[in-house]
């Protein structure tokens, strides 16, 4: 496993326990990609991996799907008041229009939309360290869509992504100022393939629930994002 | 559709061809020196508004750094251009472009976000008809380049970062009839 992935893992896993399943999944999916190995993760799995356009909405969906989930629990967790609480519930409403559309092209194409996963986001100490995980969320998430472009081949699927990817840059870069981060470093965007994607998100995925068809979230105890001492009352 | 940048820009006859070219007939090089404008554009407004003195501390930084990465997105697009294309007459930087009022931050924030959105459309709208898949990359870097600046701008501007769940897209012929008024056109 490069350092980079170890050093995600480290930031991300709460308990040493958790920190050690996670890098069994990471170090699985770098080796193989076999979905066997990371069976409860939707962005590994076939229809996210196959080659066309289909298996690249599938892979962006999976992607959109944690996204919004990420916005839904930070909107809920009371982390954020004022302007970051607006920004929080706007970009997660986009996130979901998101889901909607490439959800909606996937099934036009006559493919199968991946489900929701269940999700393994960390106990946060602070408003800071949560908008730094969006920061690294969203920025994946721009560089995944710019990672895949050139390989669509419709060209109504191309603009699609091509407009999901200037908003997701948006919501980098708004997360950005609001963590007090340089917003403006890079003149051009940097891509990221599919196993670079995985790479980095697979710190934030547990196994998947049942296909719920893409709508309501995966079961499961609700985990608070921001640790019990530190939420809003 | 490029004639008239073209011939703005004191172009050779192929403007004149170019005029009534469909969009499907423009090549990669004629898109790629259409965002060139764009960038030659966003650069000159740049720095013609840091001239001004009227910009807050808050927004001096962010001009900076995006009329240096427009710098770079120039020099990577007249690359490209001149691999795809040699010998195709790129796009130069005019003396003076028509900007519309500078005589105040709102004002010049109001005309940065209109820039930004132009060119982040034109490169969103350019993409299904470049053929070369390196050309698309670089269209689609600079693109996102050229988004996130127009999130900055409209923040600064008291807007919202993200104004749609899906950002918008020009064609060709309509880049060219937004930048018309700033060409003198």
């Amino acid at each position: 496993m490069d350092r980079a992935t170890e050093d995600t893992l480290r930031r991300y896993a709460l308990s040493r326990r958790q920190f050690l399943r996670a890098t069994a999944v990471a170090a699985g999916l770098t080796a193989a990609y076999a979905p066997a190995h990371a069976a409860g993760l939707g962005l590994s799995t076939a229809a996210a991996q196959e080659a066309g356009d289909v298996g690249i909405l599938n892979f962006a969906l999976g992607l959109e799907h944690l996204e919004r989930r990420l916005y839904e629990e930070v909107a809920a967790a009371g982390v954020f008041g004022g302007q970051a609480l607006r920004i929080a519930r706007e970009f997660g409403a986009q996130e979901a229009e998101h889901v909607d559309a490439l959800t909606g092209a996937i099934e036009a194409l006559g493919g199968e939309p991946v489900g929701v996963d269940r999700y393994n986001f960390p106990e946060l100490n602070s408003e800071e360290e949560v908008l730094s995980l969006l920061v690294d969320v969203e920025e994946v998430g721009t560089a995944a869509y710019l990672g895949v472009a050139t390989r669509i081949r419709d060209p109504e699927i191309l603009t699609t992504a091509i407009r999901i990817h200037n908003v997701e840059a948006y919501h980098a870069t708004g997360v950005r100022l609001l963590a007090g981060e340089k917003a403006l470093e890079n003149a051009l965007g940097q891509p990221k393939d599919r196993s670079e994607v995985l790479r980095a998100v697979t710190p934030f995925f547990l196994e998947r629930a049942p296909n719920t068809g893409g709508g309501a979230s995966a079961g499961g105890a609700r985990r608070s994002l921001l640790a019990p001492k530190h939420r809003r009352v | 559709m490029l004639a008239l940048v073209n011939v703005a820009l004191g172009g050779t006859a192929r403007g004149a061809v170019l005029r009534d070219v469909s969009p499907q007939e423009l090549t990669d090089a004629d898109l790629l020196n259409s965002a060139l404008v764009l960038e030659f554009i966003g650069i000159a407004f740049g720095e013609e508004a840091l001239g001004t003195g009227l910009l807050g501390a808050g927004a001096v930084p962010y001009f900076r750094s995006a009329a240096g990465n427009g710098a770079l997105r120039s020099e990577a697009l007249a690359d490209a251009i001149r691999t795809s294309s040699p010998g195709y007459e790129i796009a130069e930087r005019r003396r003076s472009y028509a900007f519309g009022d500078t005589g105040s931050e709102a004002a010049l924030l109001g005309t940065a976000v209109r820039l930004g959105t132009i060119a982040e459309s034109g490169y969103s709208g350019s993409a299904t008809l470049i053929t070369a898949k390196s050309n698309l990359a670089l269209a689609a870097s600079a693109g996102q380049g050229r988004a996130r600046e127009a999130a900055v701008y409209r923040y600064l501007h008291g807007q919202s970062f993200a104004p749609d769940a899906f950002s918008p897209v020009l064609t060709p012929a309509e880049v060219e009839q937004a930048i018309a008024p700033i060409l003198g056109g």
